[in-house]
């Protein structure tokens, strides 16, 4: 079939563009190191074939900068960009709605005001390499998601408007409680603020383990609900008339996306923009057949964030900026632009 | 397996107000009838409540003798197929990915479309003359080209029956007839039950076998095309004035509408 080597294709060129991304990022920064001994760093680091790389002549810090600083912090920007990227894809596809991302069930009002109250306690202490933090940010998107889920249902159905307005509603109550906490605690405001704009400064492989496997999982089951999410952008009548349950499928990636989104908050702060970009950018790439986009959303998400991190660790240094002020500020005119030009609607 | 559709008592309320009362009637395999009434007559929400898209307030809807409720969703879509009025297909699927798409409710989930699927669609296309199109997207080709492709998708499905809700009714004449030309060699060639609802009384009297006639949410007439396109029953459920002849160059039933009847006006014959 063309239209699988052409899929195959596109996909390999991303996986290309990834390594040559995660070299390019490893050597940027404020510690000068050449390609090839990053290169063999990295390599050295892969199962199987690292063993046998000779890592002679590579001093013990350009090591500890490649290996323990730079190395989990780029593979974690692609995660938690290929995660936010693939569940913005199945909200966009489920909701039949342009302006669906991860966050439209009020995941990241919920996972805001989990961290908030943290910090406000001061629990900001670590233990078995998982922050308090993260994990009140975790348990508040996963508090908000039920409440606006739970709202939304109408007997054994979740009708999509009221999905999107109990979203919008239980996000503005919790961002005013969040608020809240900021007037009665002033002294907390900056670090919340700095918080819910996300960041990947001081992350490595503890919260690298911690995303990797409920992004990857997640992932995979969202990609087996492909042809049915093709069939859901005909209509939720037509698609069920093709013979898709579709309040079952509808009910499995809310769950499954809502607990890939909180995962990834947890360990990264509030990075927007992605989910509802990336998707749009690949769907004008790749049109809109769900087991093409899915892939490829997750594989240029990944890819963008690690620019994103590397612009965020390295414009301004030693001054780290939040990526998310990165990811809205390259994204926003990036999507402006491809709008005009394709003139056409999403 | 004789009898397509049974449907016993089939009442339906929207709030307060009775869309459908105690609806009976049974449709025959390899039928063509046409649902046709007035607006507000309840024919598409019957057309609904046969397609599983709305659940009855009360009454028994059987396919092929047992009820709709004891079907699954993908068994449901290899029986029966539906035709929406209008599809607005908001994503650039090429008219092969949309017929594909039909295909759906006989692959497993971890289970690819394979040669015979291929083939399916293949021939789903050629029978609605749209072969030529499968490249192009369903936005880009015009809407009674739309139409056949997703008539096509309905065939791809293989079922024995074709629900459609008012197929023709943005469509000019020409592909009207078009589309109700297809309709009728489809059930002619391969014996699909075709189950439809028109606004165009004429049009339903020169394709359909069958007539099922609805007013005020009751079953006013069902049977033969000519027994119940009758001036008594189209004057009662549509109140206006009307000659009924037979058209000389069709050999159809033709309905002239000639005034808006007055309540004191008395029906001539």
């Amino acid at each position: 079939m063309k239209f699988r080597q052409r899929r195959l294709g596109i996909i390999l060129s991303f996986i290309t563009l990834f390594f040559v991304v995660l070299v390019f990022s490893s050597i940027t920064g404020a510690a000068r190191i050449n390609p090839m001994t990053s290169i063999r760093i990295i390599a050295a680091r892969l199962p199987f074939i690292g063993g046998s790389i000779d890592l002679s002549g590579i001093t013990a810090s350009q090591l500890s900068i490649i290996g323990n600083i730079r190395l989990p912090r780029i593979l974690l920007a692609f995660v938690v960009g290929f995660g936010l990227s693939v569940v913005g894809v199945a909200m966009q596809g489920m909701l039949k709605n342009p302006m669906a991302d991860p966050f439209i069930v009020g995941t990241s009002s919920g996972a805001a005001f989990g961290a908030a109250i943290a910090i406000v306690l001061k629990l900001n202490k670590v233990y078995g390499g998982m922050g308090v933090i993260s994990l009140f940010a975790f348990f508040g998107a996963l508090l908000a998601t039920s409440i606006v889920y739970s709202l939304a249902r109408i007997k054994n159905k979740v009708p999509v408007t009221t999905l999107l307005l109990a979203g919008v509603a239980t996000g503005q109550f919790f961002t005013a409680i969040m608020s809240l906490l900021m007037v009665i605690s002033s002294k907390d405001v900056s670090s919340i603020i700095f918080w819910t704009m996300g960041s990947f400064s001081a992350r490595g492989w503890n919260q690298l383990q911690l995303a990797v496997l409920p992004v990857l999982v997640g992932s995979l089951v969202i990609y087996i609900f492909s042809k049915d999410l093709n069939v859901m952008l005909l209509g939720e009548t037509t698609a069920q008339n093709t013979g898709v349950s579709v309040e079952k499928v509808k009910r499995f990636i809310l769950v499954i996306s809502a607990l890939m989104t909180a995962v990834v908050v947890s360990v990264s702060g509030i990075i927007g923009f992605i989910g509802l970009i990336i998707p749009h950018i690949v769907r004008m790439l790749v049109g809109p057949d769900h087991r093409v986009l899915i892939p490829c959303s997750g594989l240029l998400g990944g890819i963008f964030l690690i620019l994103a991190d590397t612009l965020a660790r390295t414009i301004i240094a030693p001054t780290e900026i939040p990526v998310g002020i990165i990811t809205a500020l390259a994204g926003g005119p990036f999507f402006i632009y491809l709008l005009r030009k394709n003139k056409r609607a999403l | 397996m004789s009898k397509a559709f049974d449907i016993s008592r089939l009442s339906f309320k929207y709030d307060e107000g009775i869309i459908l009362d105690r609806i009976e009637f049974s449709i025959k395999n390899s039928s063509f009838v046409t649902i046709i009434g007035p607006n507000g007559s309840g024919k598409s929400t019957l057309l609904k409540l046969m397609a599983t898209n709305l659940s009855p307030e009360s009454g028994v809807l059987k396919l092929w003798d047992r009820p709709l409720k004891t079907y699954s969703t993908k068994e449901l879509a290899r029986n029966m197929a539906v035709v929406p009025q209008e599809s607005h297909i908001q994503y650039d699927f090429t008219v092969y990915d949309i017929v594909l798409m039909g295909r759906y409710p006989h692959i497993k989930r971890f289970e690819k479309e394979n040669e015979k699927d291929f083939e399916i669609v293949k021939r789903a296309l050629q029978r609605t003359n749209t072969w030529h199109l499968k490249d192009r997207s369903i936005n880009e080709i015009s809407g009674g080209e739309r139409q056949r492709v997703i008539i096509s998708k309905a065939l791809a499905q293989e079922t024995k029956v074709i629900l459609l809700d008012e197929p023709t009714s943005s469509l000019d004449i020409h592909h009207q007839l078009e589309i109700l030309d297809l309709l009728k060699e489809l059930n002619e060639e391969t014996g699909v039950t075709i189950i439809m609802v028109l606004h165009d009384i004429n049009l339903a009297a020169r394709y359909s076998k069958e007539v099922i006639l609805l007013h005020l949410g009751k079953l006013l007439a069902i049977g033969k095309t000519e027994e119940v396109l009758t001036v008594e029953n189209l004057q009662k459920a549509y109140e206006i004035e009307m000659i009924i002849e037979r058209n000389c160059y069709t050999g159809c039933l033709n309905m002239i509408p000639l005034a808006v009847k007055k309540s004191s006006t008395k029906r001539e014959e």
